[in-house]
């Protein structure tokens, strides 16, 4: 089975390859010039501040675009090219009848093709974030980002997830649907919605979030700034709420808005009429008072510590519902065609 | 004689649709069996049913005695020759020896060779005939005891059918173990030069079975001078009457001809039998006892 495998999906494990030889040679080079480029150069200036260092990592904006778009991409292609016609493609040409009349059993037929199949495009897909961790540690570093949504979902161990559950997804609707080309569709589609309603509506709950008063200019590594106030009807009123931007190293904010109210510390929000620094004719407020004043802000976040715990349980999440799609796939192969 | 395919009240749906209904008849082992029937008339549920491919709605079918399944002891060659058309016919036996634990390699090449196949040639590229051979030497390289074949002829020009059946044949001849083979065909003409045994279906049930010379020697036309059916001596079954004016014609199922100067009994065609089972929408539960070879 293994050398079947092998055969029948040669031209796609190839093709894969080539990319991946591809990326991991320009990568590499281009990964090993950023560090050369960066080199000595100070990188715990503020924001605004690392003027060569942004710089250079300017500099390597597209290339890495480019390799964050593969790591993005390559679980969708490989669900639907690798995943849709393992059993689909059978089903069609009518080879199925052929195949399951050697003394294979089915069973043992799709298990190897799924874990062959699955094995190669963990492998491939973890290769390439692996590549791309690598190439963009210092960029990502100094980005202090990678628990925003999309670049965690580039990084690390997830993408490997993501590639096991693209194939037996594949398979799964491939079996059900039983043409290459509605299948390969029907895989794409479904895989982009779960990719990004997992983001949105599964992650944040993987663990319970922190809830938090922070002060807004008291701590040194997790700080705000004041942002300014709220307009209503386009104007600025004694009742408009007082705001700030909140600074939060490699952690994961949830609120929906990047403006925070500021409060004070029992947690009333404050406005413009009863922020503790009134200027010179109440607006603006006098910024040295501001940050001697003791103000907070509500915080709703994943800490950036949890980025690995993160990282287990949603390749964990993933691998469950590729096994549970392998479990479906298996018993509609048996049930279906029976 | 031990039966090598038994089936009991067999019945297959598909969705609403009746593939096969109450199925019973049983493959004798060494035999080479015709599955005759219409389009449409359950040949290929019925070959699927045998292999595996597909399980039963209702009824029993055993191979072996025991569950379809034993895949190693069938082969099985699927309607229109399924082949991956990307694959060499050197990969196809690769394929075969990879996936069956008594692959006979010579035996594969011998038939490769002799059919004329390219071995490097890509199978999507052979024209159906050689499909039909490359499918073929897939199936009997892994050495059965039971071959089925659907419809392996039917959409071959009559050069490479003979081929084929030829060798089809020559696998029967050679088979050690002793093989038994079913091969269907909507026509006759395709099955009566290899087969020594019959089952007719149409409709999705069986309308006949048994050995050819069984039911040859068993079926007679009469010709007479009018008369009523039921006036025919007692060990002959009126299976089919016809009356003109001044004289009838019964198809009748005997033990044995009957000399009587007042008839002409002559045998049955085989054609005309065939036919005859497949026209008939006669209930075919009391067709087929009778019809079981008596031995």
């Amino acid at each position: 089975m293994t050398w079947l495998t092998w055969r029948q999906q040669r031209t796609q494990f190839l093709t894969a390859a080539a990319v991946l030889l591809l990326a991991t040679a320009y990568l590499l080079v281009d990964g090993l010039r950023l560090r050369h480029g960066i080199h000595g150069l100070p990188t715990d200036c503020g924001i605004n501040q690392c003027f060569d260092l942004e710089r250079v990592i300017g500099s390597k904006h597209n290339a890495y675009l480019a390799a964050d778009a593969l790591v993005l991409l390559a679980p969708a292609l490989i669900g639907a090219f690798w995943g849709a016609p393992l059993i689909a493609r059978e089903l069609e040409t009518g080879t199925h009848r052929m195949v399951w009349s050697q003394s294979v059993p089915r069973g043992r037929w799709l298990a190897a093709k799924l874990l062959l199949t699955t094995a190669a495009a963990v492998l491939v897909t973890g290769l390439l974030s692996l590549l791309t961790t690598w190439y963009a540690a210092p960029i990502d570093r100094f980005d202090h980002n990678r628990f925003q949504p999309l670049l965690f979902s580039l990084r690390g161990l997830v993408p490997l997830g993501y590639a096991a559950f693209a194939v037996a997804l594949g398979a799964c609707v491939g079996l059900f649907l039983r043409r290459t080309l509605a299948a390969a569709a029907v895989t794409l589609v479904v895989f982009a919605a779960v990719q990004v309603l997992v983001p949105l509506a599964v992650r944040p709950h993987l663990q319970q979030p922190v809830h938090e008063l922070a002060a807004l200019h008291k701590d040194p590594i997790r700080h705000g700034s004041f942002a300014g106030f709220e307009t209503t009807g386009g104007r600025i009123g004694p009742d408009s709420r007082m705001v700030a931007v909140f600074d939060l190293p490699d952690g994961w904010m949830l609120s929906d808005s990047t403006l925070l109210p500021v409060r004070d510390a029992t947690g009333r929000v404050l406005t413009l009429a009863s922020q503790p620094c009134p200027g010179s004719d109440q607006f603006p407020p006098d910024s040295a008072c501001l940050a001697e004043a003791d103000l907070y802000v509500a915080l709703d976040y994943q800490p950036a510590d949890r980025y690995w715990t993160f990282q287990f349980a949603e390749t964990g999440l993933y691998l469950a519902a590729a096994a549970a799609l392998a479990a479906l796939t298996s018993w509609g192969l048996r049930r279906r065609l029976g | 004689m031990t039966a090598i395919v038994e089936t009991r009240a067999l019945h297959k749906r598909y969705g609403r649709r009746q593939a096969l209904t109450d199925c019973t008849l049983s493959v004798p082992a060494g035999r080479v069996v015709g599955l005759v029937g219409p389009n449409g008339a359950g040949k290929s549920t019925l070959l699927q049913l045998a292999c595996g491919l597909l399980t039963p709605t209702s009824g029993s079918i055993e191979v072996f005695g025991a569950p379809p399944g034993q895949l190693a002891r069938v082969g099985f060659v699927a309607q229109d020759t399924p082949v991956y058309a990307a694959l060499s016919v050197a990969d196809h036996l690769r394929l075969g020896a990879r996936l069956n634990p008594r692959w006979d390699a010579a035996l594969a090449e011998r038939r490769v060779r002799q059919a004329g196949l390219d071995p490097a040639q890509k199978a999507g590229r052979l024209s159906g005939g050689q499909r039909a051979q490359l499918a073929l030497a897939l199936a009997v390289a892994k050495r059965p005891e039971l071959l089925l074949l659907d419809e392996p002829v039917a959409a071959l020009d009559p050069l490479a059918r003979r081929a084929f059946l030829q060798g089809l044949m020559e696998f029967v001849a050679e088979a050690e173990p002793q093989a038994t083979v079913v091969l269907s065909s909507h026509l006759l003409s395709d099955l009566e030069r290899v087969c020594d045994h019959l089952v007719v279906l149409a409709d999705s049930r069986v309308r006949a079975q048994g050995g050819i010379d069984d039911l040859l020697a068993t079926h007679f036309r009469l010709t007479t001078a009018r008369r009523a059916a039921d006036t025919l001596p007692a060990g002959m079954r009126v299976l089919h009457a016809e009356h003109t004016e001044r004289q009838s014609t019964f198809t009748v199922r005997a033990e044995a001809a009957v000399e009587d100067p007042s008839w002409v009994m002559e045998p049955l065609g085989l054609e005309d039998l065939v036919l005859h089972h497949m026209s008939t929408p006669s209930a075919p539960t009391d067709l087929s006892p009778a019809l079981e070879p008596q031995r």
